[in-house]
């Protein structure tokens, strides 16, 4: 069978993700666009004639505004030529969907149009003529339910025959005449003209000029982007081969134009072209949708609905509730999950224990794979049920609709660390696990939101730092041990909002973040759809941190190990003397031991690790459990202090990586910095604090 | 007749029939031996096409073309390449010099030009090396550019803020808004719940992304909630939510 591409490109929350997991199942592959930080998605799967590649852009409004977005969606469709877009929209929102189809009619590569929601498009009483949209665009329709999995069929089909007729035009060279003729039909008298009357003459000089500078070019492309050039857009700059003089050239092209059309039409191009495509989407959307007596009774009961959502005590109570549930729901069905899974690692480690044992392998192999393999495997592992779980709901919410109107709450908060609700989502991700709550802040438009974002998520206090809290909560406080860990994960928050202030100040002066969000209607989410996601979540999650967590302690097994002969991450190991050196700096803090700075530095690998390396260090001396071993060592005032320092100091590896990955060097640097410095700071003020107070 | 023709052919090489004789000069230097097929190879020619261009330079003389096809250089070929090489040298020297043109374009173009550009190479040379011969004045030629770049990117910056401000809408204070069609017009951060149509937008991106989100000019839109400055807004069966910041920049006036 032939291999084909497919491109699927859609309005948020038009349903592109549930027909992408409809399409393609699990069979997906995620990796990154080149040169930035978001997931680029492929699916696979096949029609009666061919192998299509499925690639996922972004979900955008169009191609002017320069949203991140946006510009991956021009950039692929620059750089590269599916052999057809699909295209998916919202038919109960036909106007706005419509004028994304007109602008990617530029690109004259073939496109299937599925309309979604076929079935709350009864309950609106529209109907919609897709023969008529057929009769005035050169695009081929499907009506589909993504959710309820109709008209699947039926869009396979049209795929097909559509990728079957681009097989033969491939050869035949592009005609000038259909390149440069935005006519699309004249019908009954009415004509769609894809391009605003005295901007066509401009787009043509642009296009002969960069056939020129590109005689070997798509021309398909050139005509995409002599558009893109006229409306201002410096991107096609950069994609495209063209030397400085010929940018120059054409920039100096642009100009002219663009002033020429500012002095005409008392507009720039961009507005000026989106402003017309918007009139003639909506002379198109009347034309072929028709609407019965509207049904209203949706749209009251929504809107009822939203007034109490989005009231102002109401929503907030409201919006806290749900989070608490989540959250709960979470970490009550992991725990088990996640204590089976650790045991069964415990039972796999002593059992090749055993084995090498027997087999009589030498102490360094046992030591590797039982000390430096093993736990991080089982540690990475161990998170899969919270981690999945939490994206089940997360998806839950997000299809729910209630995600946008969360996102809408909870901006004044997010405000007072200025920036705006979008964010909100990645910080109680944070809860969970830093990692994917970090990979979450792609959902951000500009990169200025993802940075402070990122680099506030590490204080939000993760699932593998409870058990830490939890145990000396238990041991130091037991009357009050839940109110000492609620206080730590406050603590986190408040910290949190300042340094996003104190980031915000220092690196985005003068950089206002504007919240403006699409509130989709609320719809009953699918359960298939939330599960696929979890899947394809956890998949996703353990395969970008395990290389980074089995790297990094490897490293320190190897500091524990050696020099050979001495005990595990003993006072004689490399780790405990350079323990020794440093511990006297622990000393202000209140826990000035050497165990307790291996502990830290294991720490590192996963939160969780501390725990388990106090418990070797501290009861090898003493032969007694750690709840007994732990009072030999702290007390209350520098317990609090250590878990404040717990809270607050160097993120785990696989944070690290992560933050590494999505903001870059610099960034990974100034967060390890700033927090190292935090939380010893803060950690020293709780210890003074304390000991005055208890 | 022959010594007219030679005479003649002396006098200047096609760019073509130059570009031949040059690759052959380079690839004595690497191998021993050349063939015809090396030739094809290198130039990205078609075989006739080199077998004819060989022909001619076998007839002028700068080459040897043997029984065995080993194609061997004359002294007089060497020196016409080693000329041809010098003048292209001065030229890239020419370029490096006095234009901004990165050194892999003007590699490019060296070639397609030096050609035509031979009759005053003289006038090159002499220009290279008397500014390398006097690298004072070479400062002051090069202050002079630098000072020329800089009023150029001023004009630019000049039209740059042109077209900024022709993009924007007065940003006016909210008092001096003014009436539109008898009716005043108000940000609509400060609009209460209740029916409102758009008379405006401020800022060139935001409206943009507005326009693209299916909010244009003159809708009739419904404002169903407002928390100091954050609105929830209806358009027919769209819902938005606008933080104050974006609120501020759409005009509105209140309707029935």
């Amino acid at each position: 069978m032939n291999k084909k591409t497919v491109a699927i490109i859609g309005n948020p929350n038009s349903g592109k993700t549930t027909l992408f997991n409809v399409l393609t199942g699990s069979n997906q592959k995620t990796g990154n666009w080149s040169g930035v930080t978001v997931d680029k998605v492929e699916g696979y799967f096949s029609t009666k004639n061919y192998n299509v590649t499925l690639v996922d852009l972004p979900g955008l409004w169009g191609f002017y505004s320069d949203s991140e977005d946006e510009i991956l969606a021009k950039r692929y469709l620059i750089e590269n030529s599916p052999d057809c877009i699909l295209i998916i929209i919202d038919g109960t929102m036909l106007e706005r969907s419509l004028m994304l189809v007109l602008s990617l009619l530029d690109r004259k590569i073939p496109i299937l149009l599925a309309i979604n929601m076929a079935d709350e498009l009864e309950s609106y009483g529209i109907t919609i003529n897709t023969d008529k949209l057929e009769e005035f665009l050169p695009i081929k329709t499907v009506t589909i339910s993504a959710l309820k999995e109709l008209g699947i069929d039926s869009l396979l089909e049209n795929l097909d025959s559509i990728l079957s007729s681009s097989d033969k035009e491939k050869n035949e060279r592009v005609e000038n005449s259909e390149l440069l003729n935005s006519t699309l039909l004249e019908n009954k008298g009415k004509e769609i003209n894809l391009i605003p009357p005295g901007m066509q003459i401009y787009i043509d000089d642009l296009f002969q000029k960069l056939e020129e500078f590109l005689p070997e070019f798509d021309r398909k492309i050139l005509y995409f982007s002599s558009v893109l050039l006229l409306c201002l857009d410096n991107l096609v700059y950069d994609l495209l081969p063209l030397n400085n003089e010929q940018k120059l050239y054409l920039s100096a092209m642009v100009k002219e134009y663009a002033a020429n059309i500012i002095r005409k039409y008392k507009q720039d191009p961009a507005n000026y072209l989106i402003d017309y495509r918007y009139s003639k989407a909506k002379a198109l959307a009347n034309e072929i949708a028709k609407h019965k007596e509207t049904n209203k009774t949706r749209f009251v009961l929504s809107d009822a609905l939203d007034r109490i959502v989005i009231s102002k005590f109401g929503g907030l109570l409201i919006f806290l509730l749900i989070m608490f549930l989540i959250f709960q729901l979470t970490f009550t069905i992991s725990q088990p999950l996640s204590d089976l899974i650790e045991k069964l690692f415990d039972l796999l480690s002593n059992s090749v224990e055993n084995f090498l044992l027997e087999i009589g392998s030498r102490d360094f192999l046992i030591s590797l794979l039982i000390n430096g393999i093993i736990p991080p495997i089982a540690s990475v592992a161990a998170f899969i049920p919270s981690v999945g779980i939490l994206f089940f709901f997360i998806s839950f919410l997000e299809d729910s609709g209630y995600m946008a109107r969360a996102s809408f709450m909870s901006d004044k908060i997010m405000h007072i660390a200025g920036l705006h609700g979008k964010s909100f989502i990645p910080m109680i991700l944070g809860f969970g696990c830093n990692v994917p709550a970090i990979m979450a802040t792609r959902t951000l438009e500009t990169p200025k939101d993802r940075i402070i974002t990122i680099l506030m998520n590490p204080l939000m206090s993760c699932s593998a730092r409870l058990p830490v809290y939890l145990l000396f909560a238990q041991v130091f406080f037991p009357k009050n041990a839940s109110i000492v860990v609620f206080s730590l994960y406050l603590l986190g928050v408040i910290l949190s909002l300042l340094v996003g202030k104190i980031f915000k100040f220092i690196y985005f002066k003068n950089d206002d973040a504007t919240l403006l969000i699409d509130l989709p209607p609320y719809r009953a989410p699918s359960l298939k759809n939330a599960f696929t996601v979890m899947s394809l979540k956890v998949w996703d999650f353990l395969k970008r941190i395990i290389v980074y967590v089995l790297t990094g302690s490897i490293i320190l097994w190897f500091l524990s190990y050696f020099p050979a002969g001495k005990a595990y991450g003993s006072e004689e190991s490399i780790i405990g003397s350079l323990a020794k050196v440093f511990t006297p700096i622990l000393k202000p803090l209140g826990f000035g031991y050497w165990q307790v700075f291996v502990a830290l530095i294991f720490g590192f690998i996963g939160k969780e690790l501390v725990i388990a390396s106090l418990a070797s260090l501290l009861t090898s001396t003493t032969g007694e459990s750690l709840a007994l071993a732990l009072p030999l060592y702290f007390n209350p005032a520098s317990a609090y202090a250590f878990l404040v320092f717990v809270l607050l100091y160097i993120p785990c590896l696989a944070t690290v990586a992560v933050i590494r990955k999505e903001a870059g060097k610099k960034w990974m640097w100034i967060a390890i910095f700033y927090q190292t410095i935090l939380a010893y700071a803060v950690s020293f003020g709780f210890y003074k604090l304390l000991s005055v107070l208890i | 007749m022959r010594n007219g023709i030679s005479v003649f052919s002396s006098s200047r090489l096609s760019p073509s029939l130059e570009d031949y004789l040059l690759a052959i000069a380079t690839l004595l230097k690497d191998q021993k031996t050349v063939r015809l097929r090396d030739v094809v190879k290198v130039m990205g020619v078609s075989s006739p096409s080199a077998n004819s261009a060989v022909k001619i330079l076998t007839d002028r003389g700068y080459i040897i073309h043997d029984k065995y096809e080993h194609i061997d250089i004359t002294p007089s070929g060497i020196a016409i390449a080693e000329d041809i090489l010098n003048r292209r040298q001065t030229i890239t020297d020419f370029f490096k010099l006095f234009t901004s043109l990165d050194n892999l374009y003007i590699e490019k173009i060296v070639c397609k030009i030096e050609h035509y550009l031979s009759k005053c190479i003289k006038d090159f040379e002499n220009l290279n090396s008397f500014f390398k011969n006097h690298p004072q004045i070479y400062q002051h030629f090069k202050e002079y550019v630098s000072i020329q770049n800089q009023n150029k990117k001023e004009q630019e910056d000049e039209y740059n803020t042109f077209i900024h401000d022709s993009l924007l809408l007065d940003e006016s204070d909210e008092e001096d808004l003014g009436l539109f069609n008898g009716k005043p017009v108000l940000l609509l951060n400060n609009a209460k719940e209740g029916k409102y149509q758009i008379v405006g937008f401020k800022g060139f991106k935001i409206q943009l992304r507005l326009k693209q989100m299916g909010i244009v000019m003159n809708d009739k839109i419904k404002v169903l909630n407002n928390q100091s400055g954050q609105v929830l807004i209806a358009k027919d069966n769209l819902r938005f939510g606008l933080g104050r910041g974006a609120a501020m920049h759409i005009y509105v006036i209140k309707v029935d």
